[in-house]
């Protein structure tokens, strides 16, 4: 399977801060183009991934991060050193990247196809961004076993979507929530856009799942569909499988889109806002997709946070380790990027 | 005795759930246990921690086995469970201690501990155990025996086995299976005859012959089954030990019983098919079984098996087909929920005239297939007509079915025809029938028939809203007076402000609102249930929120009409300037608050006539609705200016 790559062909210049007059009701038709980073946040994303590959800090089984979410921090770490078009095996970062494959292909070998850290019970997230990576690797890295691997693990994400078209912590079809749903849509979509066959009955059930977890009143999305309230990380999420699906100018994705825009700046770009990365990996994505507007007015903010929280070392404080903080903050600073798939419009 | 049977009962579940599981996750638990007072708790732990080889545990129940004032039979079971974990192969001493004991329960433990050895010591303890004079320990010795030399045992066991006491009979039974010569096996048959003639011993004899490999066995245990009623509470028991049986071991014997000709065995195979074995291979055999069957039970439960979706219901569409007009209800039910089950049918074609059938339980199973059935296979744009008579029924149930039927697989081009044929009911004073044919309605209706559907029954369709303005838990605002109300201008923009209450930001004490500006915007009901739901048209989070909806309407002539108003969480409603309802509802968190007016007394002038209404919203659903009738209850269509 050729993966296409699309190469950045101009410089890294300095990217004009537009300032856009917020307006809850945005209609779906703003213009995209092509994003550019400013040299401190190319410094920021240098030094980054520079602290990733430090010694001593990549496992030597090829992983990163603590017993916990090995998993998930070596998927995130990936794909934060793929973002600005590393490949594996070639250059400075080449051998840490087929390490990460290795590592994350051996899990799979040794669980049958299921990719997660071995008793974490929410290890579907990590199946999830485990097949995301490794879809975004295939086609960059010359492991053959990457494709056998992901048919595999795609699999298992299949057989374990529920009546309903969702997801939860463990590969079986029982019940789900929306943020393990949003993790395994991404993760099909990005498989399938790698060339695994996925059904799109199984892709229409799980956005049906996302839509039916949209609060009526707020436009905001719930953890599940019976009750709770939105909330702004799993809104983040709805909205990115949405666009992903390419539900961008659906009513629902908009009314998404409006509701973190509405949402007060003080606390979504706080330094101490709840789920930080996870929710703006999701959100910085859904504003890239949804339009230049939107991107102008996100980006500078929530970059501006990312580099004040950088630490001396070129790493971040993550809220599950400082592989998994400092790789979402690579992928929150680094979505202009185009080299990922995923990332691209 | 009843405490022996919950043991056994206890044991065998506990094996049954947890033979599976890779690591044994409750081992510290059940260590724990073993240092308790109750001996049926202390005897599950033992045989929890043997079955799963829990290493760690060696000490602990070996410190049982040795300890002489312990109970005598919690003894044996420490020194069974002990050699069951250990890995050595020499017989350890203490179970030649046992073997020895002046206590012939100790010296049945060992003979029943002997089990996990070989070798010549072990086979010459065994022997010399078989010549004990106490029956339970030369019977169980003899089980031992015959697990270690299996055919070649056969001259030993012969003579004792010939007529064996009802207590060792479970013994006895269990050394023959171990044989499984054709001779050990005819005399074992012999003996479940009597066992099942003895009040409770079927379940102990599945119990003592259920961990045995030999496949032979299954005939046997068919042959129990299908002696045996089909509510006996040895039933799940046998299915159990069969399911520990290869599957392909198990469809043989099932393709054999079914060559029997006996209705028994017939309907004994289809229910194991059901239960345990849904081999496709199986199929033809029970179709070809159940050609010669006559009792009802029979068909039913070969029905049932070759509906199952592993034994590819496809196969046998024509044999469920040719039940769909036999005499029992219960069978062309049954046929008509196999046929759903069959992918490939065409369930529209099939059912044509069976869900007109007279008899309505025939009527309701069609119907309801019909849910099941692929929505390719829908008569599109000929739905209506295709469940013309379901929807015209007087019977309530099958017109609430054709309903759902056309709301579930019908689409934009059954809704004119439908629109057509239901119309009428949206006119009804039945509110019921009016709001389930408006729902069914509403599924299959194009963006612009919702409100059309919706006006037919009275309600206000269109509207002209503005909002949010920041209205706090004490209703503040809504009680107060803002611009809109003072003066409607469809042009003006509002300053407003909104507060963010939902998780994440809970309202802080002396935070700051935020500041945005609203216009007015042009608004429908989306829902043919008239509601016009603020949420998806003003801006988020519609939380601590209020707007303004405004309707202009036109009328020929001066009218008596009612207005009927409900709404989540209050309103108030003026009609041609003139204030007419408010409403607010308690607040309850996180849930619905509605609150609701029935019935105004309203009279339309020719011309414009004008609705304003303030709806204000805490939290959780927010809407608000308006349905104009006239004096006998039947819907005014209120068209715009």
């Amino acid at each position: 399977m050729t993966r296409y790559i699309i190469p950045l062909t101009t410089c890294i210049t300095v990217l004009a801060i537009q300032s856009a007059t917020i307006n809850a009701q945005d209609k779906p038709s703003q213009s995209v183009g092509v994003a550019r980073l400013t040299e401190p946040v190319v410094t920021a994303i240098n030094k980054g991934l520079a602290s990733l590959a430090k010694k001593g800090v990549q496992n030597a089984d090829g992983s990163w991060g603590g017993n916990q979410n090995r998993v998930a921090e070596t998927a995130l770490s990936l794909m934060a050193f793929m973002l600005p078009g590393n490949v594996p095996g070639r250059g400075v970062y080449g051998r840490h990247m087929n390490l990460a494959i290795e590592y994350l292909l051996n899990i799979g070998k040794s669980q049958r196809g299921y990719i997660g850290t071995p008793r974490n019970h929410a290890g579907m997230y990590e199946h999830g961004l485990a097949v995301l990576a490794l879809s975004e690797a295939w086609g960059q890295s010359k492991n053959p076993r990457i494709g056998s691997a992901l048919r595999a693990a795609v699999d298992i994400i299949l057989r374990s979507q529920n009546r309903e078209g969702g997801w939860r912590y463990s590969p079986e079809p029982r019940d789900a929530d929306l943020s393990m749903t949003v993790m395994q849509l991404v993760a099909l979509e990005s498989a399938s856009e790698a060339g695994i066959s996925v059904p799109q009955t199984t892709i229409d059930k799980a956005k049906d799942y996302v839509l039916s977890c949209q609060d009526e009143t707020s436009g905001g999305f719930k953890y599940q569909p019976g009750g709770g309230e939105p909330g702004f990380a799993r809104t983040a999420a709805g909205v990115m499988s949405l666009i992903m699906c390419g539900q961008r100018n659906l009513k629902q994705t908009q009314r998404g889109i409006a509701f973190l825009k509405a949402y007060p700046e003080n606390v979504k770009f706080g330094k101490g806002f709840s789920r930080f990365h996870y929710s703006h990996y999701y959100a910085m994505q859904s504003m890239y997709q949804s339009g230049d507007a939107d991107f102008h007015l996100w980006y500078p903010k929530i970059s501006a946070t990312i580099l004040s929280t950088q630490k001396e070392d070129g790493s971040w404080h993550g809220a599950h380790g400082t592989a998994y903080g400092t790789s979402l903050s690579i992928l929150i600073l680094g979505v202009p990027y185009r080299y990922l798939p995923i990332y691209q419009r | 005795m009843v405490k022996a049977k919950v043991v056994a009962s206890l044991l065998n579940l506990l094996f049954a759930v947890y033979a599976a599981a890779e690591s044994p996750p409750a081992t510290g638990r059940y260590i724990s246990q073993l240092e308790g007072s109750d001996w049926i708790l202390r005897s599950e732990a033992l045989h929890y921690l043997a079955e799963h080889e829990v290493q760690s545990a060696l000490t602990p129940i070996r410190s049982i086995a040795e300890d002489k004032s312990e109970n005598p039979w919690i003894r044996g079971r420490a020194l069974i469970a002990l050699c069951k974990i250990q890995t050595q192969k020499d017989l350890p001493p203490l179970l030649l201690e046992f073997s020895s004991a002046p206590e012939s329960i100790h010296r049945a433990a060992a003979g029943e501990a002997l089990e996990n050895y070989t070798g010549t010591a072990a086979r010459n303890l065994a022997l010399r155990l078989l010549s004990d004079t106490v029956p339970a320990v030369k019977y169980r010795a003899m089980a031992t025996y015959a697990s270690m030399e299996g055919a070649a045992a056969w001259s030993t066991i012969d003579p004792p086995t010939r007529a064996p006491d009802p207590p060792v009979l479970p013994l006895a039974a269990r050394a023959l299976a171990f044989t499984g010569t054709d001779e050990a096996l005819a005399r074992l048959v012999t003996l479940v005859d009597d066992l099942f003639k003895t009040q409770g011993q079927a379940e102990t004899i599945v119990r003592f012959l259920a961990d045995i490999p030999e496949p032979k066995l299954i005939p046997l245990y068919l042959g129990m089954l299908e002696a045996i009623e089909p509510e006996d509470p040895v039933f799940p028991a046998i299915i159990s030990a069969i399911g520990k049986h290869d599957p392909a071991d198990t469809e043989d014997a099932i393709r054999q019983l079914l060559t029997a000709g006996r209705e028994s065995a017939t309907f004994t195979a289809a229910r194991v098919i059901t239960l345990l074995i849904q081999a496709p291979k199986l199929g033809k055999p029970l179709r070809d079984a159940l050609s010669n069957a006559k009792e009802i039970e029979t068909l039913q439960a070969g029905l049932t098996a070759l509906g199952c979706t592993e034994m590819q219901p496809d196969l046998h569409r024509e044999f469920f087909s040719n039940f769909l007009e036999h005499a029992e209800t219960n069978l062309r039910t049954l046929a008509i929920r196999c046929l759903s089950h069959c992918q490939k049918a065409n369930l529209y074609e099939i059912l044509a005239n069976i869900i007109e059938d007279k008899d309505k339980i025939v009527r309701y199973a069609a119907l309801n297939a019909l849910l099941l059935a692929p929505l390719d296979k829908a008569p599109t744009g000929k739905l209506v007509a295709y469940l013309e008579s379901s929807l015209a029924s007087t019977d309530e149930p099958t017109r609430a079915l054709g309903f759902k039927i056309l709301a579930h697989a019908g689409n934009s081009e059954d809704f004119k025809p439908a629109l057509s044929m239901l119309g009428d009911a949206l006119k009804s004073t039945d509110d019921v029938r009016r709001e389930a044919v408006a729902s069914a309605l509403g599924s299959i209706a194009p963006d612009n028939g919702i409100a059309p559907v919706a006006r037919s029954q009275g309600y206000i369709t269109d509207w002209m809203i503005v909002g949010t303005f920041y209205n706090d838990k004490e209703h503040k605002a809504f009680t107060g007076e803002l611009p809109p109300e003072k003066n409607i201008d469809f042009n003006a923009t509002y300053p407003s402000t909104y507060v963010w209450a939902l998780r994440g930001n809970q309202n802080k004490p002396g935070e700051k609102p935020i500041e945005r500006e609203v216009t007015w915007n042009e608004a429908s009901v989306d829902r043919t249930n008239g509601k016009l739901r603020m949420g998806p048209l003003l801006p988020p989070p519609g939380t601590f929120s209020l707007a303004y909806a405004v309707a202009d309407f036109n009328c020929t002539a001066t009218q008596e009409a009612f207005l009927s108003i409900d709404g989540d969480d209050a309103f108030k409603v003026w009609f041609n300037d003139k204030m007419l309802a408010e409403e607010i509802a308690p607040y309850q968190h996180r849930q619905s608050c509605i609150v609701s007016r029935s019935q105004i007394a309203i009279k339309l002038r020719p011309g414009i006539n004008r609705l304003l209404v303030k709806s204000a919203n805490i939290g959780h659903e927010w809407w608000v609705r308006l349905r104009l009738t006239d004096a006998d209850g039947k819907p005014i269509e209120a068209h715009k200016q």
